[in-house]
């Protein structure tokens, strides 16, 4: 008995050395770019056709797009490559608002975007991880890559770091919403679609984008674990999707302190407070892979699929900022 | 080697807040070095948990490695200070006849637990850990005082935190020069001109953004 207590004790060693590492590295790529440090990064050339860069003008194009829509990933993301069903979500969303441009070529949790398999002293590794990932074997080493993106939400989330990472993430995405035909000071709203992680780093980014493209930013939480972050100030609207079997959206509830309600100022309560929060429940959908909301082989009550669903609602509130978009019967949505 | 063991033991042993430490660094006779070895450590591993102020304001490798060590030796000259105030207290206060030394080794060895404070550089934890190791070394502190100037726990209570304030006000006062001289000295050694708080901070992102969207908006 008392040996395998040892060696649960042991093994419980190693994870809590081995997290402290991980913790440790956690904020260099960061620091380090800001500094300088690793010299001039380029930014990694993305090809025109990028699949996930949907509804984009043409140059002589003389429609005005009413929209633009740049979906940040969840931890599982390793390139700017989207998974299948993201793929899928994105395409279906695309076509349901023809007038919106939607962005989700972006990888969130590195503020070089340079993705984990490529140019980095462990992309091997991560190459590997990812093949595993996308055999759809559950392997340790495949999560490997949600546990590395989920410290980098750890340090946009850290008051000291944040700024650094969040002002590196905007650059990105300035970046690619002006290539892709945003006019600063157009007014044209923007909104964020942050699944998993990439609520937060949607949280962050917002006062940036805001501010120097002076735009209405609204972010849609996909399953978002988000802190009280001081992001939430210049949020016109946050739109809270989660599904009842989605036990990982509540953890931010739980893990930010911001958001418990015995801290009334904070910048969390305050958006609730203010009337700038919706909780919109998306019936019995589950955080990630089978029965997610991105699952186009589940399906609710009524027979739509959960996919479906999520483009409906999704694409709903994008129109309820887009008058001139469709004039359609928007959801209910509940005010908490 | 029996100074590595002893530096390993008595850290040990003020980690976990043992009375007996305090005793047996009075009376090892390289009992001031292993103290300085602690304090000075600490210093460093501290800046680097609070180093983020030096990556930030783009500090060079090189200097950042200088920026550490000066800020572990200024750290060293702040332990000095606070024993020296504790000292001074003991004295004129209680009429104690304690030499320097004693006191010096007591507040020194109960710098310990911040040996740890390059854990502050984790994200989102970095914060907690640090308040955490502050609190254990300050008791590791009043202990250490109370056993080695054989007072109650609550005048070793009352030492450490009219020390730590006579330190302020010291540093606010006759010591200001000092600290302006600190601050120069951090920022030619540093060789950028530093960050100092959050306003600066924001101001200077979000320059560096503008900078981004006018030069997109001018190739397009």
């Amino acid at each position: 008995m008392s040996e395998i207590l040892g060696y649960i004790l042991s093994l419980a060693g190693i994870v809590l050395f081995g997290a402290t590492i991980a913790l440790l590295l956690s904020p260099l790529e960061t620091l380090g770019w800001w500094a300088g440090w690793f010299g001039e990064h380029p930014q990694p050339e993305k090809p025109l056709d990028h699949p996930a860069v949907l509804n984009v003008p043409a140059a002589n194009d003389e429609i005005e797009r009413q929209h633009f829509v740049v979906f940040l990933d969840g931890i599982a993301k390793a390139t700017g490559q989207n998974y299948a069903d993201v793929q899928d979500f994105l395409e279906r969303l695309a076509r349901q608002l023809p007038d919106t441009v939607v962005l989700g070529d972006l990888f969130p949790y590195a503020v070089t975007n340079h993705p984990l398999t490529e140019h980095r002293p462990l992309s091997r590794f991560w190459r590997f991880a990812l093949d595993l990932k996308l055999s759809g074997r559950p392997t340790l080493l495949g999560f490997s890559i949600n546990i590395r993106n989920l410290l980098q939400v750890a340090v946009s989330a850290d008051r000291r770091y944040g700024p650094i990472y969040h002002q590196g993430e905007a650059r990105l995405i300035l970046r690619d919403l002006l290539m892709n035909g945003y006019k600063s000071g157009s007014g044209v709203p923007i909104t964020l679609i942050g699944y998993s992680g990439g609520g937060q780093i949607a949280l962050g980014v917002t006062p940036y984008l805001k501010r120097i493209l002076h735009a209405p930013v609204d972010i849609i939480s996909l399953g978002g674990v988000m802190s009280s972050d001081r992001g939430l100030r210049d949020v016109r609207h946050l739109y809270y999707l989660a599904g009842s079997k989605d036990v990982v959206q509540r953890l931010g509830a739980v893990f930010f302190p911001g958001r418990w309600p015995i801290l009334p100022h904070s910048s969390w309560n305050q958006l609730v407070r203010q009337g700038r929060f919706s909780s919109i429940p998306m019936g019995p959908i589950g955080h990630n892979g089978k029965g997610s909301y991105v699952d186009a082989q589940a399906f609710l009550a009524d027979g739509s699929s959960f996919i479906d669903h999520t483009v409906k609602v999704v694409s709903d509130i994008i129109c309820q900022h887009s008058p001139h978009l469709h004039d359609r019967e928007l959801l209910y949505i509940t005010d908490i | 080697m029996e100074t590595v063991v002893s530096f390993w033991q008595l850290v040990l042993e003020a980690l976990l807040l043992e009375g007996s430490a305090f005793i047996d660094i009075q009376n090892l006779g390289r009992g001031s070095r292993i103290v300085l070895l602690i304090v000075f450590l600490a210093g460093f591993s501290e800046a680097l948990g609070q180093s983020v102020v030096l990556f930030v304001s783009r500090v060079k490798p090189r200097r950042f490695v200088a920026s550490l060590l000066l800020s572990a030796g200024l750290y060293a000259f702040s332990y000095g200070f606070w024993a020296f105030s504790i000292w001074l207290l003991d004295r004129l206060l209680f009429d104690s006849a304690q030499p320097f030394a004693v006191v010096a080794r007591t507040v020194g060895l109960g710098y310990a637990p911040r040996l740890f404070g390059f854990l502050g550089f984790m994200p989102y934890f970095g914060g907690p850990v640090l308040l955490v190791l502050s609190l254990w070394s300050l008791l590791a502190i009043v202990i250490g005082v109370s056993i080695s100037l054989k007072v109650s726990l609550w005048q070793a209570v009352l030492y450490s935190a009219l020390g730590w304030l006579v330190l302020q006000i010291s540093l606010r006062t006759v010591g200001y020069p000092l600290l302006k001289l600190t601050q120069l000295l951090r920022q030619r050694v540093a060789g950028v001109p530093m960050v100092s708080n959050k306003q600066e901070l924001e101001q200077l992102l979000e320059l560096s953004l503008s900078e981004v969207s006018n030069n997109e908006e001018t190739s397009e």
